[in-house]
């Protein structure tokens, strides 16, 4: 007998292989007994785990970067990408630290927070935006330029520039509303930095 | 060197480690060589005092207070003690307790705070150096 717990409707099935087997003529039968009648095959549910980053990051709130050639500076945390990286800014016109990817790990989350809910600048900017054009020529005109020391650099788009600059200003636009505006961005513009009698551990940040 | 502070019935003492760190305390009684019992009304609003219990002599400072009281006596009699003599007022006015406070304070600024902090002083310190003038050239250096 047929394996019957994957046929739906077993009585049919089994009636429908009887049929079948028996051949009609000139025709072969479209499966025999002892073969598996062909069922799709179910594909699990596929769950998406988008990364999970820690509480106390959340867009608005200032973090201090830990590595990087920005190391120590004070910058605004702006939103989680798909891929599980930060998207940061100094703002730029304050501590000169782009729009920037950031990986959490490497950020120390203060518990001071900007209301940035009306920025809309950022919505746009994904990884896809950070994603760089390759500036490498392929091997095969390299070796007939070799004399030439015209290596592509990376530069900013205008595009880039412009998409910064406006950010920027949505950011300032939100700190003025504060009322310790200036001091905050004082704050921007200095690094931080651990001195004598400072362990990390016990410092609340 | 003559001993100022005693260990006795009503000698206040301040908890220096457990869970009561920091909290004024009464001693009750003494209960051997290490332990004394004790009690602390609370000294300030809305915190806790420091429960009947047996604490070691070696987690208790001594303070330049005290109360009297009769040995175990029961915690009414001790709280009215305790408002007779105003130890809460006269604990929170004092330089330590302001100075456990401030360290306390300290520990619980955030980065921002400490920014401003440091802010602040700098500020200070300018307004120190222009009220005390320019400094007078060295009469040998001349």
């Amino acid at each position: 007998m047929g394996k019957l717990w994957y046929i739906k409707n077993p009585s049919k099935a089994i009636a429908k292989t009887k049929t079948e087997t028996v051949a009609k003529k000139g025709r072969t039968p479209k499966h025999y007994e002892h073969q598996k009648p062909n069922t799709r095959k179910r594909l699990r549910a596929r769950k998406s785990n988008p990364t999970k980053i820690r509480s106390s990051i959340t867009p608005g709130v200032v973090v201090i970067l830990l590595i990087g050639r920005h190391k120590g500076k004070r910058v605004v945390c702006l939103k989680k990408l798909e891929s599980g990286l930060l998207l940061v800014t100094g703002p730029y016109c304050l501590n000169a630290c782009p729009l920037r990817r950031v990986h959490p790990k490497f950020v120390i989350a203060t518990s001071l927070t900007l209301d940035i809910s009306g920025l809309t600048s950022t919505k746009a900017i994904d990884d896809v935006y950070f994603q760089r054009t390759k500036m490498d020529e392929p091997k095969k005109e390299k070796q007939t330029d070799l004399f030439i020391a015209d290596k592509k650099k990376f530069t900013l788009t205008d595009e880039q520039k412009a998409d910064q600059k406006t950010v920027d200003k949505e950011i300032l636009e939100c700190l003025a509303k504060r009322d310790d505006s200036s001091l905050v961005k004082d704050y921007f513009k200095s690094l931080f930095g651990l001195s004598k009698h400072q362990y990390p551990h016990s410092l609340k940040f | 060197m003559v001993f100022e502070r005693y260990v006795e019935v009503g000698r206040v003492a301040l908890v220096s480690c457990g869970p009561y760190k920091g909290k004024v305390c009464a001693i009750i009684d003494v209960i051997d060589q290490n332990r004394a019992l004790v009690e602390g009304p609370s000294t300030k609003q809305g915190e806790e005092g420091v429960p009947r219990q047996a604490i070691r002599f070696k987690l208790l400072q001594l303070l330049p207070y005290k109360i009297k009281i009769a040995h175990t006596t029961r915690s009414k009699a001790l709280k009215s003690a305790w408002d007779k003599e105003s130890i809460s007022t006269k604990w929170t006015t004092s330089i330590v307790c302001q100075k456990l406070d401030a360290r306390k304070r300290r520990q619980l600024l955030t980065d921002f705070d400490r920014f401003k902090l440091m802010k602040t002083k700098q500020r200070r310190q300018r307004l120190i150096r222009l009220c005390m003038g320019p400094k007078p050239k060295d009469k040998a250096n001349k």
